[in-house]
């Protein structure tokens, strides 16, 4: 999220004293998703390159003013993530075009499992779709995601393929939200406590009523970032219960992020623990905020399948969306 | 990648430069003359103190002390950096070597976490991202490539007594470098001294940037950047960068610029 949109929020909100206290500002248009359903399944080695210019192409669309409709889109085919491999830790697209064999192709199912930004985000539990976020320059609209997946299916179908925008909208991700929840706290925290905190506040929100099954999603924050970091770096960074062990080895996992220039982990907790994020995909009605301790609940981002924020392109054979979500 | 020792390049190498010879201010091309200020000399090796400010949008100020050692291996050049401020990452390392820009190879890079105990390459595909989180994205600190754009020479300016050039730089087909994120610069060159001097950067004709050296100070006989800020204007933001007790030409040993010297630390 931007840092002035976020300042913006805060500001809003100075007054609140507790998150119920708050009436945070909720929001409603911010991502719109595509899910795409290719022939045969998304781990496909030959689909995979496509699909990477496919969405590079969508940077090329214009809306009537001549200006580009993206604002960013995050996807299978658009997106780096920090891995490691052999004894180096990189920064790197999820597709590699040079690393499409079969042990490429294993590395990057694994890839879509384990990572907390990709999962259940981008990728079916089936691996029958993919799914591509999009946030537009301007206010989102019906138009311009149309417009989008329409040139995505153009794209595809260049290639060889037989892809259709559906009419409707059942696609994996039909009946279901994504929330994500901003907290602020006024003075620099404490990582490790606030990391705490929001262990808490994500167990109570994985057990509340109509939480997402692991199938459809499950919430994440950067503890689950940082987690992830920790497994593939190894060491002793973290402890039995998956927290850094310190302040200490929390600021250098920071630092390592940073050395490879990845934004993903600030973004979901600043350096200085004042904001953090807590994001809950796949739910199938709204869900209250669990409170963080110490934070202040200062914005909510709604998005939900719906006929103007979600798309369905479906390039199978059969043309025809199943309805998986039922 | 060309990866931080080119970092070292330009806000930590060619911030220094001492001019190799003098230049003509009216007749130079700008090419020419950003050749000059990616050719300059800036010794052989060079050992100093810096500090990363780094305020952000709502007035938070993170700063990050550390020592850096640079030294030139005939036309590769390598560097480390060792954190020595805030506690939390005092200790960490990082080691870059740059290798020729003919020779197509990309730079090794490795970081030692002492938490982690171990030193491990490091590789991105990121020149856009922000440099250790701050202002500065890498492609702007890394060694000034002259074919990444089109030159047009637009006269020269006064700037704080200096006279300096201003070149316009743009894209051949308009749009934004895929390297450097950007689609127009306007750049300030003092040409005496062989130094940028102030740099602002633009994306799709908006104005997203802003380099300019704010210290200047001639040290053992190199032109020496002692302080360069980066102002964000999309987020807000700025990052100031200070160079402290620099020294040129110390003979820094060769074996500081190993793994096994990464990890066990400058004495």
């Amino acid at each position: 999220m931007p840092r002035v949109l976020n300042t913006l929020l805060l500001a809003c909100v100075l007054s609140a004293t507790t998150a119920q206290a708050a009436q945070p500002l909720t929001e409603h248009d911010e991502w719109q998703v595509i899910s795409l359903y290719p022939p045969h399944g998304v781990y496909q080695a030959e689909l995979l390159p496509q699909l990477v210019t496919a969405v590079e192409g969508l940077w090329q669309v214009q809306g009537s003013d001549g200006e580009p409709l993206l604002r960013s889109v995050d996807s299978l085919a658009s997106m780096n993530v920090i891995v490691a491999q052999q004894d180096e830790v990189r920064f790197r697209r999820i597709i590699e075009k040079g690393e499409l064999n079969a042990a490429g192709m294993q590395r990057l199912q694994a890839l879509v499992e384990e990572h907390p930004l990709v999962q259940r985000r981008l990728v079916s539990a089936d691996a029958q779709a993919t799914h591509l976020w999009l946030r537009l320059k301007k206010p989102a609209t019906a138009e311009g995601l149309q417009q989008l997946s329409d040139h995505l299916a153009a794209s595809l179908n260049a290639a060889g393929h037989q892809c259709v925008v559906a009419a409707n909208a059942r696609g994996p991700l039909a009946g279901r939200y994504m929330t994500q929840w901003q907290y602020d706290t006024p003075q620099r925290a404490d990582g490790v406590a606030a990391l705490q905190a929001l262990a808490t506040a994500q167990q109570q929100l994985s057990n509340a009523p109509g939480a997402p099954d692991s199938e459809h999603g499950r919430n994440y924050s950067a503890l689950n970032l940082l987690s992830y970091l920790g497994g593939i770096l190894g060491g002793e960074l973290l402890d039995a219960n998956g927290l850094p062990q310190s302040n200490a080895a929390l600021a250098q996992m920071y630092m390592m992020a940073e050395s490879l220039r990845s934004r993903d982990l600030q973004a979901l907790a600043r350096p200085d623990f004042r904001q953090l994020q807590l994001v809950v995909l796949g739910h199938k009605a709204p869900l209250n905020a669990p409170p963080v301790s110490n934070y202040q609940l200062t914005h909510t981002s709604i998005w939900q399948a719906s006929a103007r924020d979600y798309r369905v392109l479906d390039c199978r054979a059969q043309g025809l969306v199943t309805s998986e979500n039922e | 990648m060309k990866l931080l020792l080119k970092s070292a390049a330009l806000t930590l190498l060619s911030l220094t430069m001492l001019p190799a010879f003098a230049v003509s201010e009216k007749s130079i091309k700008p090419e020419v003359l950003l050749e000059q200020v990616r050719d300059r000399d800036d010794g052989d090796d060079r050992r100093s103190r810096m500090i990363l400010e780094q305020t952000m949008s709502d007035g938070f100020v993170r700063e990050r002390e550390l020592l850096m050692l640079e030294k030139k291996f005939g036309a590769e050049r390598k560097a480390v950096l060792y954190f020595t401020a805030p506690a939390d990452t005092a200790g960490t390392g990082i080691l870059m070597f740059s290798y020729e820009e003919a020779s197509g190879k990309d730079d090794d890079q490795w970081l030692y976490l002492p938490a982690l105990r171990q030193s491990r390459r490091i590789a991105t595909n990121s020149k856009e991202g922000p440099f250790l989180g701050t202002d500065f994205s890498f492609a702007d600190i890394e060694r000034l490539r002259v074919d990444d754009y089109l030159y047009e020479d637009q006269g020269t300016v006064e700037i704080n007594g200096r006279t300096l050039h201003k070149i316009a730089a743009h894209t051949a087909n308009g749009l934004e470098n895929p390297r450097t994120g950007y689609s127009q610069r306007e750049i300030f060159v003092d040409a005496e001294r062989q130094l940028i001097m102030r740099d602002e950067f633009y994306r799709e004709g908006r104005h997203i940037k802003t380099f300019e050296v704010t210290g200047l100070k001639e040290i053992d006989g190199y032109w020496t950047v002692t302080e360069a800020v980066m102002t964000n204007h999309v987020e807000g933001g700025f990052t100031r960068l200070l160079r402290k007790e620099t020294t040129y030409n110390v003979g820094i040993a060769e074996r500081l610029f190993n793994e096994r010297t990464l990890r066990s630390g400058i004495q």
